[in-house]
């Protein structure tokens, strides 16, 4: 009997022991200091640990909690809404070229085997002997006579060079007069003459803006490659635009009077073309023309100077 | 002949056959890494030549495993030759472009505007087209000395 009961003491005290009282504790009745538990009707009153709450820094970190969460939402919002954003004006000229490149294929047929001229090392050759320094360019060969040459915009005023294959083989041209013919196209994208006509104030309006719970107005867009088109197979450029674009690569190439000689042999050239083959017929018309750029550049005497524009 | 016959000569086929496969891998190329495809859209071709089929359309920013180049010394001579890196896209392997590859992912327009691109709706021959347009640019860079 005594043994047993040395068993459950034993027993007893491991038990207690587990949960950190006395075995004194366990065998007693409850304490009279023991907590009431709460019945279904009582209140909590928050009031009287209020001051714990503060003194534990509760409150601030609850304030620091919801504000993180408000920004995070905030972020999140601000990402979701980003994706509907319309891109800059300087961001949105290689889509638009490409995109109306990818359109026209069929029109400009740039998609041909062709042999390497060498342009890119000849045109950038050339641009760093004009002090053109930084400057990136594409060239783009066409297999038609639709387009003979032309610099479409880009981003980060790197320009698309559409050059007919068929017009630089029907004149023969070498690629120094190659060069210059990417060079006057150059100034003229310099001059933005192609933006100005292209941009529209609706587009201006819509670049740099977000559209999310709006619509898109494509139509916009589709009349800004309504301009490329226009321009391009078109009206071409005025009088005044040809004049200005002239002296500048006139004065330019001056101080080398190789390259200068050679400008004159290309407008020649061209003048040449364009007078004896149908196919570039309306060449004058988007760029005139060869024969008053020449005029414009040779020194005449005051009896057969030509009126300027 | 015998089971145990049997099981010898699959043996020396399995190690055969397992051995060539290996040593073709290691004499085509060795891998280089990670590269990232820079521009809108661009093409795999099967040949390092603008003009070879195309295996494959890549978007930009699409990572592209970049392998070193062992090919026989005709090739080495051929035209244009290291202007191409060796290239598995997926399951695909050919060459890409040198200039449209770069080992810093870019800051795609597609990504930068996605809705916006998406407004265009452009179709699967599209965007071929657009590899195509990149594959037949003439691209340069003047710099200064």
């Amino acid at each position: 009997m005594c043994k047993h009961f040395y068993v459950l003491i034993v027993f007893l005290s491991l038990i207690g022991g587990a949960k950190g009282e006395n075995v004194e504790t366990i065998l007693t009745a409850p304490s009279e200091t023991a907590t009431t538990p709460l019945s279904a009707g009582d209140v909590l009153d928050f009031n009287s640990i209020k001051e714990v709450i503060k003194s534990d820094g509760l409150e601030q970190t609850v304030i620091q909690k919801t504000e993180e969460i408000k920004e995070e939402i905030k972020k999140n919002k601000k990402i979701k809404t980003g994706r509907y954003n319309v891109p800059e004006e300087d961001q949105v000229w290689t889509f638009l070229t490409e995109y109306w490149l990818i359109k026209n294929a069929p029109a400009l047929n740039w998609d041909f085997t062709k042999p390497d001229y060498g342009l890119d090392i000849y045109f950038k050759d050339f641009l760093e002997k004009q002090g053109l320094y930084e400057k990136s360019f594409k060239i783009l060969l066409i297999n038609s006579p639709n387009v003979a040459h032309f610099a479409l915009p880009a981003n980060n005023g790197e320009y698309i060079f559409l050059l007919s294959a068929p017009f630089i083989r029907a004149m023969d041209l070498s690629k120094q007069e190659i060069a210059i013919l990417l060079y006057e196209d150059y100034v003229r994208g310099e001059m933005a003459f192609f933006k100005k006509f292209v941009m529209s104030k609706e587009l201006q309006n819509v670049l740099g803006t977000n559209f999310s719970g709006k619509k898109l107005d494509i139509e916009i867009f589709k009349k800004v490659w309504a301009q490329y088109d226009k321009l391009i197979f078109d009206v071409g450029f005025n009088f005044q635009q040809q004049y200005d674009v002239t002296k500048r690569v006139g004065e330019t190439l001056k101080s080398n009077l190789h390259l200068w000689n050679n400008y004159l042999g290309l407008l020649k050239k061209i003048d040449d073309l364009v007078k004896a083959n149908v196919l570039y017929k309306g060449h004058n018309s988007i760029y005139p023309s060869p024969e008053l750029q020449l005029s414009w550049l040779v020194p005449t005497t005051n009896k057969d100077r030509p009126v300027n524009p | 002949m015998s089971m145990r016959s049997c099981l010898m000569a699959a043996l020396i086929l399995e190690i055969f056959l397992g051995g060539k496969a290996v040593f073709a891998v290691n004499e085509k190329s060795d891998y280089i890494g990670i590269m990232f495809y820079q521009k809108f859209f661009g093409n795999v071709h099967q040949n390092y030549s603008r003009y070879s089929a195309t295996l494959t359309t890549v978007s930009c920013g699409h990572p592209i495993k970049v392998y070193k180049q062992k090919v026989s010394g005709d090739a080495k001579t051929a035209d244009n030759f290291s202007d191409w890196q060796s290239a598995k896209v997926g399951p695909y392997d050919g060459y890409v472009l040198g200039a449209l590859v770069g080992t810093v992912r870019p800051d795609c327009f597609q990504d930068q505007f996605p809705k916006f691109f998406e407004q265009f709706d452009l179709d699967l021959a599209e965007l071929f087209y657009w590899g195509r347009l990149y594959d037949q640019y003439i691209i340069g860079r003047s710099m200064v000395k």
